[in-house]
């Protein structure tokens, strides 16, 4: 190993605080984290409220991000006209809980198990399989805006930081975990997406996800039924918890443009989006990770003052030390960046340049900011809504965009601004050294060149053990100071011949060209492949990369292709079993079991999102999936068990009797209380006519109770029930015709039983064909039909509720198959009979004796005397044998 | 006068005499040119090493990182750092000083820059070679930055240069 390395036994980095980001996030720790975190924001961003700093990673996704992004993301919502219950309440997880008191609660259902034998709770939503517990996970929108710097995608922070999902990195022990979702460990190498043009493609997918979320929230406002009926309110919470997701993918997306914002990013860099396959290529990445780092300024970490985030001059006066930025040929303007956003204690004097938000000379930076994320915010806003505020104004610290542009916030006005040349060269400098030196030397190659590599660990076998060889240490060490020598040599001289260009921003050398592509000369300048590729290109050869979903572990750009269900033939016992951009979810219902298999990343995030996300599980959600949580209710998995089974079947409950009615009309249908089926009107689900996502059971209010209530205690009674055998599939319409083949389920002991058949059709007469088997014996088939007021719900002028026809009023025949002739099988027509011996005949019966052992095929015909008749009726079948 | 304002006049006035200059001069300005700025001096003064991290080395921490989050990869400068690598930094400091010292060309600033004793380079200082190699492809059509890329950045005049940044610098494949 080069001498020039030098070995040092110390791990001195453990005592740093995290290496420079963008704005700055500040995680921590929290006791009592109900409301009121964001009125800690301002004194921790300065550090006066001396709150404990969150533990990397697994305490990361677990405590407050109180930084300057969260800083910046609630004075755009502020501006955005979005009010203290957006900015401030910690309602990203909020959703309606029915039969819970409060019925909104800040969560989602997970195992209910600690993290890996910790005593951390897992944070990793559950599928059916295992939803036991409703955790708490509360998070306020602002604070979403800064998770980017401590996880790899939005998914990966809701999992808790309990995956790692960027691939080629370990992750067996915990320490490796934690270090999965640190800049230090492993994020730094790979945040080449925040800076331009990466930050824009990363800002793109976020936002026009929040979009369209907020496209179907909206849509989910247009399928709530009238006011007065009962699925309204809840409805209508489902839409609320919809545009909570929206706007906490816009948070997301929010990160990125602030990042662009930030004088230390506005310029584009070396690096991939994701790491290398070797550790030999992720060693590499690391020294274009650090250079940028030097640029970028590194207070974080040194604590000293370091263009070229600071706003103004190190030293008063000398205003040839200012950053400045300008978009295209547009005016100069001082710029400031991390860990200058507000002037705290040792910059509240400076009226000038004290801070990002406070100085007077950075009044143009911070306007121009706000301005493109409260436009960002309120695109989101108005697409979740019915009807636009075309009149709404901005809050004060925006500029007026006249006329208004849809999509401002993507827009060159909101991306395109990049530090000049000269602030290049004073970032590439140490601005400490100019105690001795002129702003013009602080990037002098004769200091660059002497810039060596220390590694911290104790021996080469330390680094041999990490997959690195001397030889490629000594390499990069050497690459490190040359392409410094490089670019020091190359900005020196621009800033000296075109101080305000900003080409060198652009990775371009000569400013006639400012808006060319990069110079090869500095794109490959940290050396090239046999195959001429860069070893390390410019961050926008990735661009493609993102817009087709080839980053694994980033959520999918088209929204519907998000998938929950499990890929079943991928068993797995961990993550590393799964293919990139999945994990290992032992929650997986398979038939009546629960199984591991490899999910795609998004299915937890749709998982916490479940209320939110109601339309997509309306039509995701199996049977066995379903049978799953209302097993586990009734096998006393204890009480969130029943309430997150009674959450799954809620939307899906049909008060009816079965499947046969989804042959009605759709008006009809969403009569009967199915939210799904309100969604399904809307055409709203993605997948037509799912008669299995449906639960059904007949019930009325009763004890003075509403009819949502009394809904919502069918769903809980359904779920105390436990599991039930998959329906058949049954069509009670009201045919005319009798159906052509025998329908052979609904075989229960010795009889069979048509459920009822609710709710009024057109055509009054409905058939059914059954198949006696036989074999049975000599004996006599009863057919009883009783009429019910199951499933008739009111609405419009009708009744508000169910209205049962007496016997008398409705037809009962059977006829002999196998054709059913209405003109020549008859075999008999019902009787009216008092069944419980009150003297009123409730009942018709039809018993007829058979005398072989030949299967009997026989048709129903059920009619209504008149058109006005709308009754449910049961009907079952049963057989007495006679000897 | 707020700091925009200024730096417009300022970016507009240096924009109008770099392109007076050019019309004027080309690159043989009738004006005298300027020697390079003093060499830069190589140590740092304590109290500029104090306000950094120090490794046991002494030498100031001026950035750091991790690579798969073990142990710390730092920056730090080495002051007693000499081979070819930072001889030929400091030649091409002495190139950057004419930048500094001079408006358009500085071709003729070149010509001032301190020789080294010998193609080893040194402190401060530049190989003859690097400088004739300047001037014979400056002289040959060339633009000032082919011929300084040609010369100073290449630093096949600075001996043990090429070869020690070979490594780095051929085609690789891992």
């Amino acid at each position: 190993m080069n001498k020039t390395i030098a070995i040092a036994i110390a791990i001195f980095a453990l005592g740093f605080p995290q290496s420079a980001t963008a704005w700055e996030g500040m995680c921590r720790v929290l006791e009592d984290d109900r409301g009121g975190r964001i009125s800690k924001l301002e004194s921790n961003i300065c550090e006066e409220a001396e709150l404990e700093a969150c533990e990397p990673g697994l305490g990361y996704a677990r405590g407050a991000q109180l930084g300057e992004h969260t800083w910046l993301t609630r004075i755009a919502m502020q501006n955005a006209g979005l009010g203290l219950e957006w900015q401030e309440g910690p309602i990203v997880f909020q959703a309606p809980r029915p039969g819970v008191q409060p019925s909104l609660q800040n969560g989602y259902y997970t195992a209910g198990e600690n993290f890996r034998g910790t005593e951390l709770k897992s944070l990793e939503p559950s599928d059916a399989g295992r939803m036991y517990a409703w955790t708490r996970r509360e998070l306020t929108i602002p604070e979403v805006s800064e998770i980017a710097d401590g996880s790899s995608s939005f998914s990966e922070y809701i999992l808790g930081n309990e995956h790692c999902l960027t691939p080629n990195i370990r992750s067996a022990t915990l320490a490796q975990l934690n270090r999965c979702h640190t800049f230090e460990g492993h994020l730094s190498a790979i945040n080449s997406t925040h800076w331009p043009p990466l930050a824009l493609e990363m800002y793109k997918l976020y936002h026009r996800t929040a979009l369209n979320i907020a496209d179907r929230c909206k849509k989910m406002k247009a399928a709530l039924p009238l006011g007065a009926d009962h699925v309204h309110g809840y409805m209508l919470d489902l839409a609320k918890s919809c545009e909570r997701e929206a706007f906490a993918h816009q948070s997301y997306a929010s990160h990125f443009l602030q990042d662009a914002w930030s004088s230390g990013h506005m310029f584009v860099r070396w690096g991939p989006p994701s790491h290398g396959a070797t550790p030999a290529e992720q060693f590499r990445e690391t020294i274009p990770a650090m250079i940028t780092g030097i640029i970028h300024g590194t207070k974080s970490v040194t604590h000293n003052d370091d263009q070229m985030c600071m706003p103004g001059p190190r030293r008063p006066g000398k205003l040839d030390e200012v950053v400045l930025w300008r978009n295209g040929v547009g005016p100069l303007n001082a710029g400031g960046g991390d860990l200058y956003l507000r002037s705290c204690e040792e910059r509240k004097n400076n009226a000038e340049y004290g801070s990002v938000t406070q100085g007077s000379e950075l009044t143009i930076q911070r306007q121009r900011m706000i301005t493109c994320l409260a436009h960002g915010f309120r695109e989101v806003y108005d697409a979740a809504q019915m009807a636009p505020d075309q009149s709404f104004q901005f809050g004060p610290d925006t500029y007026e965009i006249a006329p208004r542009d849809p999509r401002y916030s993507e827009s060159g006005e909101c991306w395109n601004q990049r530090v000049t040349n000269r602030s290049m060269m004073l970032g590439l400098g140490v601005t400490k050294f100019g105690i001795v030196l002129q702003a013009e030397d602080y990037a002098a190659p004769e200091f660059l060149t002497r810039f060596g590599l220390d590694y911290g660990a104790i021996e080469a076998e330390d680094l041999r053990r990490l997959g690195v060889s001397e030889e490629v240490f000594d390499q990069e060490a050497l690459r490190l100071r040359y392409v410094l020598g490089r670019l020091s040599m190359i900005y020196s001289a621009r800033a000296e011949e075109a101080a305000d260009g900003t080409s060198l921003a652009q990775m371009v050398i000569d400013d006639r060209r400012a808006n060319a592509p990069p110079d090869e000369e500095l794109r490959k300048i940290f050396g090239r492949y046999r195959s001429g590729e860069p070893i390390v290109d410019w961050n926008g050869a990735h661009v493609e990369a993102i817009k087709k979903d080839e980053v694994p572990f980033f959520e999918k750009n088209d929204l519907t292709s998000w998938e929950s269900s499990a890929r079943m033939d991928a068993e797995c016992s961990i993550d590393a079993d799964c293919q990139a951009g999945e994990l290992c979810d032992p929650s997986i219902v398979d038939g009546d079991g629960v199984v591991s298999r490899c999910i795609r990343h998004e299915a937890p995030l749709l998982r916490a999102f479940r209320a939110a996300e109601t339309v997509h599980w309306c039509t995701h959600d199996t049977w066995d999936e379903l049978n799953a949580a209302r097993r586990a209710c009734k096998e006393g998995q204890g009480p969130d068990a029943c309430d997150a089974c009674v959450a799954m079947v809620l939307p899906r409950l049909r008060n009816a009797c079965d499947g046969g009615m989804q042959g009605f009309p759709p008006s009809q249908r969403t009569r009967l209380g199915s939210i799904c089926d309100h969604y399904q009107q809307s055409a709203l689900t993605l997948h037509p006519d799912p008669v299995h996502a449906y639960v059904h059971v007949p019930f009325e209010p009763k004890d003075g109770e509403d009819l949502w209530a009394a809904t919502v205690r069918a769903a809980r009674e359904a779920c105390l029930a436990g599991p039930e055998r998959l329906p058949p599939t049954i069509n009670y319409n009201f045919d005319s015709e009798p159906p052509a083949t025998a329908q052979t389920a609904g075989l229960v002991g010795n009889s069979y039983r048509f459920a009822a058949m609710c709710g009024r059709a057109d055509d009054s007469t409905h058939w059914h064909r059954f198949r006696w088997p036989g074999g049975q014996g000599d004996g006599t088939i009863h057919i009883n039909l009783r009429p019910s007021t199951y499933n008739l719900g009111g609405g419009g002028t009708e009744p508000a509720y169910p209205y049962t026809a007496p016997v008398e009023e409705i037809s009962l025949a059977v006829f002999r198959g196998p054709r059913c002739d209405v003109s020549s099988d008859l075999l008999m027509e019902g009787v009216p009979a008092d069944s419980d011996g009150d003297g009123v005949a409730d009942t018709l019966r039809i018993p007829w004796a058979v005398y072989d052992q030949t299967p009997e095929e026989v048709c129903i015909r059920i009619t209504a005397k008149t058109t006005t008749v709308r009754s449910g009726y049961t009907v079952v079948i049963s057989a007495d044998p006679l000897f | 006068m707020g700091l925009q304002r200024r730096a417009r006049l300022f970016g507009a006035f240096s924009s109008f005499a770099i392109s007076f200059a050019l019309v004027a001069c080309g690159s043989t300005c009738a004006g005298e040119p300027q020697p390079p700025a003093p060499p830069l001096p190589r140590d740092l003064p304590p109290e500029v090493i104090a306000s950094f991290p120090q490794n046991d080395r002494g030498q100031p921490i001026l950035h750091s990182t991790r690579f798969a989050g073990e142990g710390s990869l730092r920056l730090v400068y080495d002051r007693d750092l000499d081979d070819p690598l930072a001889r030929w930094g400091q030649c091409l400091g002495r190139v950057v000083a004419c930048y500094r010292t001079n408006e358009g060309p500085i071709d003729g600033c070149i010509e001032l820059i301190e020789r080294c004793a010998d193609d080893r380079g040194g402190e401060g200082c530049c190989p003859a070679q690097c400088i004739d190699e300047f001037r014979a492809k400056n002289s040959s059509g060339a633009s000032e930055k082919e011929a300084i890329d040609a010369s100073f950045v290449h630093g096949g005049c600075i001996r043990g240069f090429r070869e020690q940044i070979a490594a780095i610098e051929t085609e690789v494949e891992l």
